[in-house]
């Protein structure tokens, strides 16, 4: 039975050249699970605001909605308030930003129930604990009570489900429900929507930028591109024959933690480019003044090194700290104890106090491509600033010429020079951003989740450059990255941490064929497969990190199925079995093939 | 009082779209402005020329005189035009007073953040708490009453603003990912200032500085409404009113009409600063 059918969906914005989505038709039947895949600017967002009534208002809509026979499109709010949350609902991406952060959850889902009058007033509370209950939040009387910012990231999503489901609708769109959560968050959050499609018969459209999310969710798959609906059709079928160039494409972009591992730099027996031993970062909240600081640690004590030409990953999830120590190597996080050195020579613990030739150096490129560019600069200005700070007596043709040339290497065109950073596609921002580090010929490139922001094929190809300026410079990389396909794909050695510690460091290639930490296997686990005919996995690791600070004895216990009594009280250190490091008790004898 | 025209102006022309909001007033205050330069130069009689057959007469195309006259038998439409010309400058020279300053100590004490940011604002919290008014007026009576006072008392109340909101600002770029950029290639601290947070936070300051304006001339005004402001035969529109209101009876339009003019320039500038503020507010551009 067809619960929702879009005919000729077409939504434009005065100014823009061609409509964000163009004469868009499918259906959606009673309880399927349809994917709805594309790069960003694909239209795929636009299409369930525009199915809900919710775009702005000099979005120009044309074509028809109609839900169980009824043309939403252009109904006044009266009437689309009767198919919203009651018949429609709909997840968003970012549940910090979804939830009213001034009412509880709690009052957020009684306000729901009362609008739509679901149940009764005094039953409401009730209701409320079962919704909780049922989206996986177990302890639901205080996550009733509980504002959003209390709430962990994963649980805030799954919050942000139990009200799009407190009407019992037909049909759920979740429109990137995962994107803002770490792997192992997203493998449960998909595993929550699949459990309640079986249980309850709820037809889910699921919105999604990654092909592995939709091979393992969705029966049936649309591929967008510019607005346009390239093909649709069974997703076991479109992985295996894609008609379109273009799905190809995508498909040939995904990185899969089965392809193979780079090959390994050859020993140069030189010592490493830059150290890192036992390293620590605090931070403590000085907000207030002179009031008790309270101080957590973010680093605890990690060790490493980085050869010449070579790439070390750091992997684990939001809150392992691998961020922190990216900062604290540059210089930007406030370093507790333990050295840094690069060439031999030991590094102040800030930039400011760090002479210009180490800054030369250790360069960084971030996360978000368009704001690490300054967005009051011309692209040539922003290139050549390093240049000109670094080397002030070249005349301005120098300039010129060594800006120039680093924008060819990294595969972009002079006429960008002119532009401002807003003017730049993402992957173009981020070659920007990369233009500007390697302007300097650093030794050490740090790549803090450099392409986390950038859609597949994007992200591919900036992968395949920072490989090919490696081969031709020697460059040495540091990838701090939570996505182990990407990990696979690029590095020589991975760190794996969590809570602030290694808790393995292993090869690229013996991490993959072996791991050793239950830690590191559940980030194998959540990784979403790009191939449908292997189902759905279960989600890994029960439960998730709580705020409550660091567990004591090995920190992933709470999380961990092969946990014994002594790993609650006494720490693991790293411990080398077969060529790795691996912090845990049990490393020896259990098997994670 | 400022509020109460900013309030007015959003009321009233909410259904004016920003850019047509800018246009009108920027043409109003270019009308305006070219009037207060030129106006006084076209008319055969000075600001200052007392005629003593002529006083009080009410507006008339006779010799010129199309403001009519005050009680000295002045030409009140070259004094208008010229207390505009004092007042715009007044109004100008403070806010860009208040805006170098303002600018520089903002952003100086937000990006170098800590001890030295506390510090600097604990001493603009002490500047605020002096009653500035009060201080004003002992100013201009202890010394000799000049522009040049005025234009200094009105900056150092505005730049007080001025550094708040800069320093706000500043707090929320230096955290961005390009500033940090720019630290890690080396950039002076402040060369990162000025080259990096400062453009940055022009939108907004164009913005306060056309709010401000208007917020100066009011000081102005009063200043001269209570004979502190500018010295006589120089004049102002505040200084203008004050004529106007003790001759309210006898001759109206010495009141009217300098009022309607400082009306329209105060509206002005309003329109002007919340269409500007309409224009450069990010979440207002199209995607």
């Amino acid at each position: 039975m067809t619960l929702l059918e879009v005919k000729g969906l077409t939504i434009a914005y005065a100014g823009a050249r061609e409509p964000a989505v163009d004469r868009l038709s499918f259906a959606v039947n009673a309880g399927e699970s349809l994917g709805l895949v594309g790069e960003s600017g694909s239209g795929k967002t636009q299409t369930a605001l525009g199915i809900l009534g919710l775009l702005p208002p000099q979005a120009k809509v044309g074509g028809q909605v109609l839900f169980d026979g009824v043309d939403l499109l252009g109904k006044g709010v009266k009437i689309l308030n009767r198919y919203r949350a009651r018949r429609v609902a709909m997840v968003f991406q970012d549940p910090q930003q979804a939830l009213n952060p001034y009412l509880t959850i709690g009052e957020q889902l009684r306000r729901v129930l009362l609008e739509h009058r679901i149940v009764r007033a005094r039953d409401t509370r009730q209701r409320a604990f079962e919704l909780l209950r049922r989206v996986g939040l177990p302890d639901a009387e205080r996550q009733y009570r509980a504002w959003p910012h209390q709430l962990s990231g994963g649980m805030r999503q799954r919050a942000m489900i139990a009200l799009a489901l407190s009407c019992e609708p037909e049909l759920l769109i979740a429109d990137e429900p995962t994107t803002a959560l770490d792997v192992t968050l997203q493998a449960q959050v998909l595993q929550l929507l699949q459990k309640l499609r079986a249980e309850s018969g709820i037809a889910l459209m699921l919105i999604t930028h990654d092909l592995g999310v939709v091979a393992g969710n969705c029966g049936r798959m649309l591929v967008l591109h510019h607005g346009r609906m390239l093909e649709q059709g069974l997703t076991t079928t479109v992985f295996q024959s894609p008609v379109q160039e273009i799905t190809r494409a995508m498909l040939a972009a995904t990185v899969s933690v089965d392809d193979p591992a780079p090959p390994a730099p050859a020993a140069s027996g030189s010592p490493p480019v830059l150290s890192v031993d036992k390293l620590e970062v605090t931070f403590s909240d000085t907000r207030f003044g002179w009031r008790p600081q309270t101080a957590h640690s973010a680093v605890r004590g990690v060790t490493f090194s980085l050869g010449a030409g070579e790439t070390v990953a750091v992997v684990g999830e939001s809150g392992s700290g691998k961020t922190t120590v990216a900062r604290a190597i540059v210089g930007l996080a406030l370093k507790g104890r333990g050295t840094v050195s690069l060439s031999g020579e030991s590094l102040a613990g800030r930039v400011r106090f760090r002479p210009l030739d180490q800054r030369r150096d250790l360069q960084m490129v971030f996360q978000d491509p368009v704001a690490s560019l300054d967005p009051a600069m011309k692209v040539g200005r922003i290139i050549a600033e390093p240049v000109e700070l670094h080397e002030p007596r070249l005349g301005r043709a120098e300039y010129d010429q060594r800006v120039v040339a680093v924008l060819g290497r990294v595969g972009l065109d002079d006429s960008l020079l002119q532009r401002f950073p807003h003017e730049l596609s993402g992957g173009q921002a981020q070659r920007v951003a990369i233009a500007r580090a390697l302007v300097l010929e650093p030794k050490v490139l740090i790549c803090d989740e450099a392409v986390v922001a950038l859609d597949g094929t994007v992200r591919r190809a900036v992968l395949d450059l920072l490989q090919a300026e490696q081969r031709r410079s020697g460059l040495s990389l540091l990838f701090i990255t939570h996505d182990l396909a990407v990990v696979r794909q690029i590095s020589h050695r991975v760190l794996v941490m969590y809570m602030g510690r290694i808790c393995e460091h292993a090869d690229n290639d013996a991490l993959f064929r072996r791991p050793r930490h239950p830690y590191t296997r559940a980030l194998m686990d959540a990784v979403p497969v790009a191939d449908p005919t292997r189902g759905p996995r279960p989600a890994p690791g029960v439960g998730e990190v709580s705020s409550a600070g660091i567990p004591s004895g090995c920190a992933f216990h709470p999380r961990c199925e092969y946990a014994q009594p002594r790993c609650r009280t006494e720490r693991p250190e790293l411990e080398r079995i077969d060529g790795s490091d691996v912090a845990c008790h049990r490393a020896g004898e259990i098997d994670l093939r | 009082m400022n509020a109460w025209f900013a309030l007015a102006g959003a009321g009233a022309f909410r259904h004016l779209h920003g850019g047509a909001a800018i246009r009108v007033s920027t043409g109003i205050l270019l009308i305006i402005a070219a009037a207060a330069l030129l106006g006084p130069m076209l008319s055969p009689h000075d600001y200052f020329d007392t005629d003593f057959e002529q006083r009080l007469k009410p507006p008339t195309l006779d010799e010129g005189r199309l403001f009519g006259t005050d009680d000295l038998g002045r030409d009140l439409f070259v004094r208008t035009l010229s207390g505009t010309r004092i007042t715009l400058l007044v109004a100008v020279v403070a806010s860009f007073v208040s805006l170098a300053i303002g600018v520089a100590y903002g952003a100086i004490a937000g990006y170098a953040g800590g001890k030295i940011d506390a510090f600097m604002m604990r001493i603009v919290d002490a500047l605020y708490a002096l009653p500035f008014i009060f201080l004003v007026i002992l100013l201009m009576v202890a010394f000799e009453r000049n522009v040049l006072l005025i234009f200094v008392a009105i900056g150092a109340i505005n730049w007080l603003d001025m550094a708040r909101i800069v320093r706000g600002q500043t707090l929320s770029l230096k955290h961005r990912e390009f500033v940090d950029a720019a630290r890690l290639i080396g950039v002076p601290p402040v060369v990162i200032v000025f080259r990096h947070i400062v453009p940055n936070l022009l939108g907004v300051v164009v913005v306060y500085v056309t709010l401000t304006i208007p917020q100066a001339i009011l000081v102005e005004s009063f200043l001269s409404f209570l004979g502190l402001g500018v010295q006589e035969p120089q004049t102002s529109l505040g200084a203008l009113v004050n004529d106007g209101v003790s001759q309210m009876e006898r001759a109206p339009w010495m009141l009217l009409i300098p009022a309607t003019l400082l009306a329209a320039v105060l509206m002005s500038f309003n329109f002007l600063g919340d269409g500007l503020r309409d224009a450069l507010d990010p979440r207002q551009r199209r995607r």
